[in-house]
């Protein structure tokens, strides 16, 4: 005798899946309050429920990652060894670059230690002197360019007459022609060129230089940036005015050229 | 199951179904108590005739109460209805194995157990403490197996209180 066959799933689970699933289908068409909560309960638990094959699938994802970031690594140690090759190449290259420019110029850092921006002259006090090598007249600048000179030199402090001194004179060449000029100062950071041949063609932010003409100064320190040119037809000369280079604002380090 | 048999549990439902819109409704603090007839005679659908037509019936009481009293949880009613359906139904399938505790007993649980889904889905994101919570729905279930019970014993002649 054949066996009475079994469904598979019977027709009261059959119509209970079907309503229920038709009841959460009506269910989540809603929009009120209590089912976007409910729909958020249900999201937090499907995803409570699918964490550990989520995590088991970022294993690999991970493995991967791993994978390639040893990879990067090892390209990344390598490039920082190169680095590191151009690095002490670079510290050598500086180093015979300060040895040549210590043949030309020499020169001691020091801090300044005062401020005297009142009369008779316009100075900052530095605390090197004749015990590290400072003597008169030696120029004195920052990484920009030239900040004064040495006027009175004690054991171990110099005061510097500030460019910004109005009894200050400083020897330039300027332009394509490096004509020769007079750096005289005016008002602030500001100052004119004196001297420059009208015929010498001088543009806005063209730089001077020391001359190199005087002892004080050795050549090709820069001093000021033209910021204007004026000519004038009953005069020989061009009415340069220019702005120093040198940062005399928060004065902290200067250079002295030994 | 004859004809007469589905006519008769039609009338009886569209019947019971005016019945419950029209059942008197008490507060408790500030919830309306509303005895759940549909609940009762659906106890008897599936002691008398089984899972399918109670998960049936269950579900179109569900789906038309929702459609009467809360259209913005439509579906809430005809889900716990047709699940109490399928868990009424298993009364039909131990008829002679249970005693009438355990049915009466089975038949609370069920009762608790549609609330609880039901208010947890109308309650969920409304600020309630969970013993008022717990109240309403031991309220609701106590009433309506009250009420079981009183019809079972009164009318029934080999009901599901029947040893």
């Amino acid at each position: 005798m054949a066996r009475p066959r079994v469904p598979f799933i019977n027709k009261d689970v059959l119509a209970l899946l079907l309503t229920l699933l038709l009841s959460i289908l009506l269910l989540f068409t809603r929009t009120s309050p209590q089912i976007q909560q409910l729909k958020f309960q249900l999201s937090w638990l499907a995803s409570t429920i699918a964490y550990p094959v989520t995590w088991y699938n970022e294993i690999f994802t991970i493995r991967e990652e791993n994978k390639l970031l040893k990879n990067e690594l090892i390209q990344l140690t390598l490039m920082n060894s190169e680095l590191e090759s151009y690095h002490k190449e670079n510290q050598r290259l500086k180093e015979m670059l300060n040895f040549t420019q210590n043949k030309s110029l020499n020169y001691i850092s020091a801090n300044v230690v005062n401020h005297n921006f009142g009369l008779p002259a316009q100075s900052i006090t530095i605390d090197v002197g004749k015990e590290e090598g400072v003597e008169k007249n030696l120029t004195v600048m920052d990484e920009n360019g030239l900040l004064g000179k040495t006027i009175q030199v004690g054991a171990h402090a110099a005061l510097t007459q500030l460019i910004t001194d109005k009894n200050f004179r400083v020897s330039v060449r300027i332009g394509e022609d490096r004509a020769l000029g007079l750096f005289i100062p005016t008002h602030g950071k500001f100052g004119i060129l004196e001297g420059v041949r009208k015929s010498m063609p001088l543009n806005e932010g063209e730089i001077a230089y020391t001359s190199g003409i005087s002892e004080i100064y050795p050549p090709n320190i820069p001093v000021a940036r033209v910021v204007s040119v004026k000519r004038d037809e009953n005069n020989p000369f061009q009415h340069v005015v220019v702005e120093l280079v040198g940062s005399l604002e928060n004065l902290d380090y200067v250079f002295v050229i030994l | 199951m004859s004809k007469e048999s589905y006519i008769q549990i039609f009338v009886l439902s569209v019947v019971i179904l005016i019945g419950q819109i029209f059942i008197p409704a008490f507060n408790y603090h500030k919830f309306k108590i509303v005895p759940d007839i549909l609940i009762i005679y659906l106890t008897y659908i599936g002691f008398y005739h089984g899972r399918f037509y109670a998960i049936i019936l269950g579900f179109i009481f569900g789906i038309t109460q929702d459609f009467i009293t809360q259209v913005e949880l439509l579906g809430a009613m005809a889900f716990t209805k047709s699940a109490l359906g399928f868990g009424l139904g298993t009364l039909a399938l131990y008829r002679n194995i249970w005693r009438g505790h355990i049915r009466l007993l089975f038949i609370f649980l069920m009762y608790l157990l549609h609330f609880f889904i039901y208010f947890f889905i109308k309650f969920n994101g409304v600020s309630i403490s969970i013993p008022m919570y717990l109240q309403v729905i031991l309220i609701h279930s106590l009433l309506s197996f009250t009420i079981l019970f009183i019809i079972d014993r009164s009318f029934m002649k080999h009901g599901v209180t029947t040893k």
